[in-house]
């Protein structure tokens, strides 16, 4: 832990203990730390930017409405994740059960919407930064069409692992689910991951060359 | 721990630097904190993911009306602390013959032209939308300050009108133009948000009808819905008294395709921001392309403003459509 996380650390449980007595202003300091990857988890575990701001939104009002039952001391994003993760799953089974999972951003029967969604990210990001965005955008166009092939479960472990940068017991500790299982998610997500990048993006990854020959 | 395979260390590390590359650039929206803070405030729950659009939406506007309330307060402070210390800044004599505070009292919203029906689908379109400001006689005038957006509120773009002493209202004109595009979804709802002096809505402005599919001559199309639009009316609520009776009249209109065989629409419609719903049906004749269907709220107007809430319909069959969720604008005082 640097001097920073360390600071970091202590500003979180300072605006943790106001939240806890009721102080909803508290509220804005976990926000604005942990808003951006929090968004970024939903966006890659929906594919729906403005579904993910919502998810985020929803996440921090459940994490106030349960924030006297945390634990002052313990790390305050590895319990948001969580929260954010569920919500997603929520969020995404509520938009299947209903066929409405946006009326302006994403089409359950359309892929190609998400897609276009990114697209248009990828044109926003392209026109504020052309030389260095684009192909971060390119790459995230590619990146949510490679995820979408993967089932939520796994697509949930392979998330907090590449992204999130959890190990596997805290993957399985965010997903309330047991170590092998997550093991499991993993193996599989990868692999399917990895097929979607080389079959589709396999100028993505130069690693994924130098795999499928080793492992040949 | 077990070691794996050199590559798939290296492909660990590639998979983590492309999922920091593919996100680099996605930040929120919109002002999370002040939004979370907002619904905290009003003690709102967290509720299913169809109202959530309108939520924030209506989350937003409620930021904005208090900042602008805000900003109308210091404002008028301002003004009153040039006054008292030197007399100077607005002449004197506006000053001394102006008792009405400058207000927006309400904004119309009129688009021009007022309907697409029976405009081939994929052909080009203008639309001219004209804000008319209303402000009481024997002000002072002043700058007006709102957006406006052309997407149903989902964007929107700032812009201020300045009113001259003693004017009583103001107008301000903009414009979108595009095709039509034959899934209907342009062009949406436009509405006018006053910030400043005062927070006002206008009523949303919408083109009625819907282009229409262009097929071949003598074919016969599919039995579909292509777009659902809403309206409410009342429009708005602002103004009511609290308690007072009040039936909200929600309408759908369901917009076919062209030569159609007819058929029935199998939908459910919803007075409640889509946590509860109704099953419900209309029977459309063949060649029919638009057909509607009303349904209504009736209380008193609860203090705590949860009613009335946005409403809506989702179709089922022939296919899938939603339409937009729509409610009164305003709240009972």
């Amino acid at each position: 832990m640097t001097i920073s996380d360390a600071q970091e650390a202590r500003e979180d449980v300072d605006a943790i203990r106001r939240c806890q007595q009721g102080d909803i202003a508290s509220l804005g300091a976990l926000v604005a730390r942990y808003q951006t990857q929090g968004v970024r988890l939903a966006y890659l575990l929906t594919g729906d930017h403005t579904l993910a701001d919502d998810i985020v939104q929803d996440s921090f009002l459940l994490a106030y409405r349960g924030i006297r039952r945390f634990r002052l001391g313990e790390p305050f994003g590895p319990w948001f994740y969580r929260i954010v993760a569920n919500r997603a799953r929520q969020q995404l089974r509520h938009a299947r059960s209903l066929r409405e999972i946006s009326l302006d951003a994403l089409s359950p029967e359309d892929a190609d919407t998400r897609q276009f969604g990114a697209q248009a990210d990828a044109a926003s990001a392209r026109r504020s930064d052309p030389a260095q965005r684009a192909e971060s955008a390119e790459a995230q166009t590619a990146l949510l069409a490679a995820l979408d092939t993967l089932p939520h479960k796994q697509r949930e472990a392979v998330v907090l692992r590449y992204y999130i940068g959890y190990t596997d017991q805290q993957i399985a500790s965010t997903l309330d689910c047991r170590l092998g299982t997550v093991q499991q998610r993993l193996h599989a997500g990868r692999a399917s991951l990895q097929q979607a990048i080389r079959r589709r993006y396999p100028w993505l990854m130069s690693a994924l060359s130098t795999l499928s020959t080793s492992e040949s | 721990m077990s070691r794996q395979h050199p590559d798939f260390d290296k492909l660990d590390d590639e998979l983590h630097s492309l999922f920091a590359r593919a996100t680099d650039h996605i930040d929120p929206q919109r002002d999370l904190a002040a939004s979370v803070q907002q619904r905290l405030a009003q003690g709102e729950s967290v509720r299913s993911a169809g109202a959530h659009r309108s939520l924030s939406i209506a989350a937003t506007l409620s930021v904005f009306i208090v900042v602008a309330l805000l900003v109308g307060v210091l404002a008028e402070l301002r003004g009153g602390q040039r006054g008292g210390a030197n007399g100077t800044g607005a002449p004197a004599t506006t000053a001394a013959a102006t008792t009405v505070p400058f207000t927006v009292t309400s904004v119309d919203l009129a688009v021009n032209p007022t309907s697409i029906s029976g405009k081939a689908c994929g052909s080009a379109a203008s639309f001219t939308y004209t804000a008319t400001f209303h402000i009481p006689a024997q002000t002072a005038g002043g700058s007006i300050h709102f957006g406006y957006t052309l997407n149903n509120g989902r964007s929107q773009t700032p812009d201020a009108v300045t009113v001259a002493p003693g004017a009583t209202s103001a107008t301000y004109t903009f414009t979108s133009a595009g095709a039509l595009p034959a899934d209907h979804t342009y062009p949406a709802p436009a509405q006018v948000m006053v910030t400043s002096p005062n927070s006002v809505l206008s009523p949303s402005a919408l083109p009625s009808g819907s282009c229409v599919a262009q097929s071949a001559p003598g074919a016969t199309g599919p039995f579909q819905v292509t777009s659902v639009t809403m309206a409410v009316n009342p429009t708005s609520i602002a103004g009511k008294s609290c308690g007072t009776a009040l039936t909200v009249t929600y309408t759908a209109t369901f917009h076919l395709a062209a030569n159609g065989p007819g058929g029935t629409i199998r939908f459910d419609d919803t007075i409640n921001n889509g946590r509860g719903s109704t099953p419900a049906s209309v029977t459309v004749a063949p060649g029919q392309t638009t057909a509607s269907y009303s349904f209504q709220w009736s209380g008193n107007l609860p203090a705590d403003h949860t009613y009335p809430e946005a409403g809506g319909v989702i179709v089922h069959s022939p296919n899938a459509v939603n339409s937009s969720l729509l409610g009164p604008s305003g709240a009972c005082s």
